[in-house]
C-alpha cells in the first residue's frame, strides 16, 4: 500500500484496458450512427441538409443534458437517478414562477437551479444518512416529486416574448443556441472525469467503493455531490425544456425518463459504476436523436420510434456484455 | 445481534409479554403485519364501518388480484436475482395481441395460447440477454419495456376501426368478463385464485429442492455454481415465468375491461415491485423474500389506495405516500440488518 | 412466524371491534342527493378538468347542499372500472363522468346501469348516458373554416403544408376535432393537394407535437408556408413553435382547439385563433340536466353527441378577440363568483 499515495489514485493496467474499451465502444456507435445516416442517404439524398441538422441537433438538446446528469450518477456507483426529471421539471416551473414575479432572467435561472439542487439534496441526504439504495431512493422519490408536482404546479406558461423563450429557438454559429451547453458540457464531463483528480475519484468510487475509503476518499461526500450534481443538469435541462415548451405540464417528464437511461446504457455505461466515456454518451445521445427525424425521410409514422429505440437498446447491451465478458473473462 | 444469544436470553428470563410482542413485530413479517394493522385500522377510524362491508371488501380484492398473479410470477424472477421492468409493458402488448387475435375471428382459446407463447418468446429475448450474453438485467428488461410498449402501440393500429380510439381496441368476451367477474359470495374468483398462487409459490419456495435452488442462485450465485447448479437454466426459467404472468394478466384485463388499451400496466411495474419490496424481497440482489409478504405488501397498497377513494382524497396526494411509505419500509428492513448501502 | 400472526390477529381484532363501537363519520341520516364526478385525470384533451377536478360541479352541489364526491382515473383503464364500483359504493344519485379512455365506457355502463345510477357525460357520447358537451365535429369545422380564410387571404388558398396534429388516444373527439378542422379548411380552400395534408402523432401536448413536427418539416425542406390544425391549442402550438426553431424562412398560421393557450397574455404569435370550449365551466350546464333528476323528473334520454341533451356552445375566437379573456384558472372563479351564468355568456366575445 506504501507506493500508492493517497492523493492520486491510479491503477494503471486497469485504466489501459478501459480505455480501449471505450475505443471499442465509441468505434462501434460511430460506425452505427454512420450506417444510419447512410442508408437515409440513400433513401432519400435530401437526408443531408441543414434542416435534418438543426431537427437532429434539437432532438440532442435535452436528452443530451438530462444524459450527462445520469451518467455522472452511474459512473459514480449512484446506479441510476429516476428521479431526475423531477428535478428539470422543479426548474421549468420555477423559472416560471419568478418570471411572472418580475425577477430578472440571470436571478431567476440561478435561483431556479438552487431549486433543483436541493431536491437532489434531498435526494443525497436519504442515501447517506438512511442508507438506503439509490435506486430505490431515486425511485421514491420520483415517484412522490412527481405528484408534489402535479399538486403544486397544474400548468407554467412560458412568455413567448421571454428571452428564454427566444433561447429556445435562436441559434449560434449554426446550430441550436441550445445544442451548445449540451455539447460543451459533455466534453467538459469527459475531461472532468479523465483527467481531473476529484474526476478519477468519482470513479473510484463507483468502481470500488471500499477502496476508495480505504484510500481517504469520503463516499458521504462523493454520494452528496453525485446526486446534487445530477440534479443540477437535469436543473440545466430544465432551462432549455422552459425554453423550448411555452406550457409545461407535470407529467411531461416521462417522455425523457426512458430516452435518457437508454442512451446511457447504450452508450456502454456500466450500472455496476466505475466504467463509461462522455464521448461514447455524446455519440449515443446523437444516434438515439437522429433515429426519429430518419424514420420521418423512411415515411414511417413516428409510433415506430419506441419499438426501434427499445429493441435497439436490448441488443445493444447484450453485444456490449458479451464483449466485456469476452474481453475480461467472467 | 446474534440470534443464539436471543435465544439464550429468552430461555434465561422470561420476557414479559410486551418485549414479547415488541420481539415479534420487530421481525421481517413483524414489519409488514405492523404496517397492514396499521392501515387497517386507520381506515376502520377514518372511513368507519363502510372498511368491512362486503362490498369494499370486493372493491379492494377485486382490484388487486390481477396485479396479484403477475407480481406472484415475477416474484420468481426477483427471488432468482433478475429484475423484468419489462412486465407491465408486457401485460399490455399481451392484452393487444390477444384482442388482435380475437377481434380477427380467432377462436378465444386459441388466442390465449398463441398470445402467451408470443409473450413468452419476448420473456425468452429477455433471458438471452442477460443469461446468455451476461447483460444488466434493468438496462435489458428496460429496453424491452420501451420496444414492447412501442409494438403495442404498432399492432393496436392495426385493429379494425369499430375501436372508439387507436389506442385501444374494444372488445366484449361475455365469457370471459363473467368469469372475471365472478364472485364465490362477495370475493372475487380471481382473488381466490390468486391468493392459491400465492400458497402454491410459497410452498414450491420453501419446501421443494426446486425452490430451494431458485433462493441459492439469487443469494450468492458463485457459490450455487459451485455446487452444481444450473444457474443459466434457473435464471431464465425464472425470466419466462414473469413473462408467462404477464401474458396472463393481459388477457385477463381484456375480460375485466372489454378493451385492450395500450397504456395498460403503465406504472404497474412500480406498484408490483413496491409491494413485493414492502413484502421482503429486493429489486437489487436475490434469495430473499416470500410470497405470503408480497401479497401482504399489495394488500397493503391496495387498502391505502381504497382509503384514499373513500375519503375522496387527492389522488395525486397518493402517489406522495407511496413514495414516502416504500422509503420508511426499506429504512426499517435496513434497520433490522437489511441491506445498507454503505 | 406464528408469533406475529397471533400478535396480527389479536392487532385487527381490537381495532376492528373499535371500529364498531366508534361512531361511524359517514352520515347515515335522511339521503340527500349525492352528486358524484368521475374524471380522467392527466391533462391533455380534458383540460383543467382532469388536473384540477371540478370546482363548478362543487360549488353547485354545495350550493344545493347536496353531497359531493369526486374521484378520478389517472387515465388508466382498469382504474377508471374499478372508479365505477366506488361510485355504486357511494351510492351516488347521479354521475358526471368525463373519462379520458372511452373504449372502457361499455363495461362503466353495465356496472352503473345495474345500480341504476344515471349518467352525464362529457363530451364522449355513450349510449344510455345524457350527452353533454361540443359538437365537436362543427367546432373542428369552424375552427378550419376561420384558418381556411386566413390562408386564403395571405396565401392565396397555397399553403406548402398543412399539419395535422392529431391525439389518436383520444379516438372520435380526434376525428371529429381534427378532422373537423381539415373539412372546415377544405371548404373555403377546396383546391389544396391532398399530398400536402401531413397527419403525425401530437399527443395533444408540446412535449411530443414539436420534434415530430420538426421532423416533419425537416422531411419537407421546401415548404415554407406552413398552416397548422390540431386536436388542441398545445398540439398546434408545439407545431408552430418548431417551424420557428428550424429557422428563417417559415411563415406559419395554426388555429386552436379548446382555447387552452389562447387566452391570457402569453399568446404564441402564430396562434391565430382557437376555439373556446370553456371546458372547466361545463358543469354550470350539468345543472339543468341534474337538477331535473333530483325532482325525480329526469328529462328524456338524450345520448348522441348529434342529438344531445346539452349542447355547449363553442366559442371560437381569433388571437385579437381573444385578448382580454384571462386563463381559465381565473375564469373558474369568476365563475364561482356568479353560478348563475355560464362561461359563454361571461367571456365570449359577441
Amino acid at each position: 500500500m506504501t507506493h500508492l499515495s493517497s492523493s492520486r489514485f491510479k491503477v494503471p493496467s486497469l485504466r489501459k484496458s478501459a480505455d480501449s474499451e471505450y475505443l471499442a465502444t465509441i468505434l462501434i456507435l460511430l460506425v452505427v450512427w454512420i450506417f444510419l445516416v447512410v442508408i437515409s442517404v440513400i433513401n432519400r439524398s435530401d437526408f443531408l441538409s441543414r434542416a435534418t441538422l438543426s431537427a437532429v441537433t434539437f432532438n440532442m438538446c435535452i436528452i443530451g443534458i438530462l444524459a450527462i446528469g445520469q451518467g455522472f450518477v452511474v459512473i459514480s456507483g449512484g446506479i441510476l437517478d429516476l428521479s431526475i426529471t423531477v428535478s428539470m421539471l422543479i426548474t421549468s416551473f420555477m423559472i416560471v414562477v419568478f418570471y411572472d414575479l418580475g425577477w430578472n432572467t440571470p436571478l431567476l435561472i440561478i435561483v431556479s437551479l438552487l431549486c433543483a439542487g436541493v431536491f437532489g439534496l434531498f435526494n443525497s441526504i436519504l442515501v447517506v444518512w438512511l442508507r438506503i439504495n439509490p435506486l430505490i431512493v431515486t425511485l421514491a422519490t420520483g415517484f412522490a416529486g412527481g405528484g408534489l408536482l402535479l399538486i403544486v404546479f397544474d400548468r407554467g406558461l412560458v412568455d413567448p416574448k421571454s428571452s428564454i423563450a427566444d433561447f429556445g429557438t435562436s441559434y449560434l454559429f449554426g446550430l441550436p443556441t441550445a445544442w451548445w451547453p449540451m455539447a460543451l458540457l459533455t466534453i467538459g464531463a469527459h475531461f472532468f472525469f479523465k483527467y481531473s483528480r476529484v474526476g478519477r475519484h468519482f470513479l473510484a468510487v463507483g468502481g470500488n467503493p471500499l477502496s476508495s475509503k480505504a484510500m481517504g476518499i469520503s463516499l458521504k461526500r462523493t454520494r452528496v455531490a453525485t446526486f446534487v450534481g445530477s440534479s443540477i443538469f437535469g436543473g440545466i435541462a430544465g432551462i432549455v425544456f422552459a425554453g423550448f415548451t411555452p406550457e409545461i405540464r407535470p407529467n411531461a417528464g416521462e417522455y425523457y425518463t426512458l430516452p435518457v437511461i437508454a442512451a446511457v446504457v447504450l452508450a456502454g455505461f456500466s450500472l455496476a459504476g466505475g466504467r463509461g466515456s462522455f464521448l461514447a454518451l455524446f455519440i449515443s445521445v446523437g444516434f438515439l436523436s437522429t433515429i426519429p427525424t430518419a424514420l420521418v425521410f423512411f415515411g414511417l409514422e413516428s409510433i415506430w420510434q419506441t419499438f426501434i429505440q427499445g429493441f435497439i437498446l436490448i441488443i445493444a447491451v447484450s453485444i456490449d456484455a458479451y464483449r466485456i465478458v469476452k474481453v475480461r473473462g467472467r | 445481534m446474534s440470534t443464539n444469544l436471543t435465544k439464550l436470553a429468552s430461555h434465561d428470563h422470561k420476557m414479559s409479554s410486551v418485549e414479547k410482542m415488541k420481539k415479534s413485530l420487530s421481525g421481517p413479517g413483524g414489519t409488514i403485519v405492523l404496517g397492514l394493522s396499521i392501515i387497517i385500522g386507520t381506515s376502520a377510524l377514518w372511513v368507519g364501518k363502510m372498511t368491512f362491508t362486503s362490498f369494499n371488501i370486493y372493491l379492494i380484492l377485486g382490484y388487486l388480484a390481477i396485479p396479484l398473479i403477475i407480481g406472484i410470477f415475477a416474484s420468481f424472477s426477483l427471488l432468482s436475482g433478475v429484475v423484468d421492468l419489462s412486465i407491465g409493458a408486457m401485460v399490455a402488448l399481451s392484452a393487444t395481441i390477444f384482442a388482435l387475435l380475437c377481434v380477427n375471428g380467432i377462436n378465444e382459446w386459441v388466442s390465449a395460447v398463441i398470445t402467451i407463447i408470443i409473450c413468452m418468446g419476448f420473456g425468452a429475448i429477455n433471458g438471452t440477454a442477460i443469461v446468455v450474453f451476461g447483460a444488466n438485467p434493468i438496462a435489458a428488461t428496460l429496453g424491452m419495456l420501451v420496444g414492447l410498449r412501442g409494438l403495442a402501440r404498432i399492432l393496436s393500429r392495426t385493429a379494425p376501426s369499430t375501436s372508439t380510439s387507436q389506442d385501444a381496441i374494444s372488445l366484449f368476451i361475455t365469457g370471459l368478463n363473467d368469469f372475471t367477474e365472478s364472485q364465490i359470495s362477495f370475493i372475487p374468483v380471481l382473488f381466490i385464485i390468486a391468493l392459491v398462487l400465492v400458497f402454491v409459490t410459497q410452498g414450491i419456495i420453501s419446501l421443494t429442492r426446486g425452490g430451494r435452488h431458485i433462493r441459492a442462485v439469487g443469494g450468492d450465485i458463485t457459490a450455487a455454481r459451485r455446487a452444481g447448479l444450473a444457474t443459466e437454466r434457473i435464471k431464465f426459467l425464472s425470466l419466462l415465468a414473469s413473462s408467462f404472468g404477464a401474458s396472463i394478466g393481459g388477457i385477463l384485463y381484456v375480460g375485466k375491461l372489454g378493451s385492450a388499451p395500450v397504456t395498460l400496466g403503465t406504472g404497474m411495474e412500480f406498484t408490483i415491485y413496491a409491494a413485493l419490496m414492502i413484502g421482503g424481497y429486493s429489486i437489487l440482489r436475490g434469495g430473499v423474500g416470500n410470497p405470503m409478504g408480497g401479497f401482504l405488501g399489495l394488500l397493503i397498497i391496495a387498502v391505502f389506495a381504497n382509503l384514499v377513494d373513500n375519503k375522496g382524497l387527492d389522488i395525486r396526494a397518493a402517489d406522495i405516500f407511496v413514495g414516502v411509505l416504500l422509503l420508511v419500509i426499506v429504512y426499517l428492513d435496513i434497520r433490522r440488518g437489511g441491506d445498507a448501502f454503505e | 412466524m406464528s408469533q406475529n400472526k397471533s400478535t396480527a390477529i389479536k392487532t385487527i381484532a381490537i381495532i376492528s371491534a373499535l371500529a364498531f363501537i366508534i361512531p361511524t363519520t359517514s352520515a347515515t341520516a335522511a339521503p340527500k342527493f349525492k352528486l358524484c364526478v368521475a374524471l380522467g385525470g392527466i391533462p391533455g384533451i380534458l383540460g383543467a378538468l382532469g388536473t384540477t377536478g371540478d370546482p363548478i360541479a362543487k360549488a353547485g352541489a354545495k350550493k344545493r347542499g347536496w353531497d359531493y364526491y369526486e374521484v378520478s382515473n389517472k387515465l388508466d383503464a382498469p382504474t377508471a372500472v374499478k372508479n365505477a364500483d366506488l361510485i355504486v359504493q357511494q351510492k351516488c344519485s347521479a354521475l358526471i363522468q368525463f373519462n379520458g379512455r372511452p373504449e372502457v365506457n361499455p363495461t362503466i355502463a353495465k356496472k352503473l346501469a345495474k345500480a341504476k345510477i344515471p349518467v352525464i357525460t362529457y363530451d364522449i357520447a355513450q349510449p344510455g348516458w345524457y350527452f353533454l358537451g361540443i359538437d365537436n365535429l362543427a367546432a373542428g369545422k369552424a375552427g378550419g373554416a376561420a384558418l381556411g380564410k386566413l390562408i386564403k387571404d395571405k396565401w392565396n388558398c397555397q399553403p406548402d403544408l398543412v399539419l395535422e396534429s392529431h391525439g389518436y388516444g383520444a379516438g372520435i373527439v380526434d376525428a371529429m376535432r381534427t378532422g373537423g378542422m381539415v373539412d372546415g379548411l377544405k371548404s373555403v380552400c377546396p383546391d389544396i393537394d391532398k399530398s400536402k395534408f401531413k397527419p403525425f402523432e401530437g399527443n395533444g401536448e408540446i412535449a411530443v407535437s414539436q420534434p415530430a413536427a420538426r421532423d416533419i418539416l425537416a422531411a419537407n425542406p421546401t415548404a415554407k408556408k406552413i398552416a397548422v390544425v390540431g386536436l388542441n391549442d398545445a398540439g398546434v402550438v408545439g407545431a408552430l413553435l418548431a417551424a420557428r426553431q428550424l429557422g428563417s424562412g417559415y411563415e406559419a398560421m395554426g388555429w386552436g382547439q379548446d382555447g387552452n393557450l389562447i387566452a391570457g397574455d402569453k399568446v404564441d404569435p402564430d396562434l391565430k385563433g382557437s376555439v373556446l370550449y370553456f371546458l372547466e365551466g361545463y358543469s354550470a350546464y350539468a345543472f339543468e340536466v341534474l337538477d331535473a333528476i333530483a325532482k325525480k323528473s329526469a328529462p328524456k334520454m338524450r345520448d348522441g353527441a348529434v342529438n344531445p341533451a346539452v349542447l355547449v356552445k363553442p366559442c371560437p375566437v381569433s388571437a385579437a378577440q381573444a385578448q382580454g379573456i384571462p386563463i381559465d384558472k381565473v375564469r373558474i372563479e369568476k365563475l364561482a363568483q356568479d353560478p348563475s351564468k355560464t362561461l359563454f355568456s361571461i367571456y365570449c366575445p359577441k
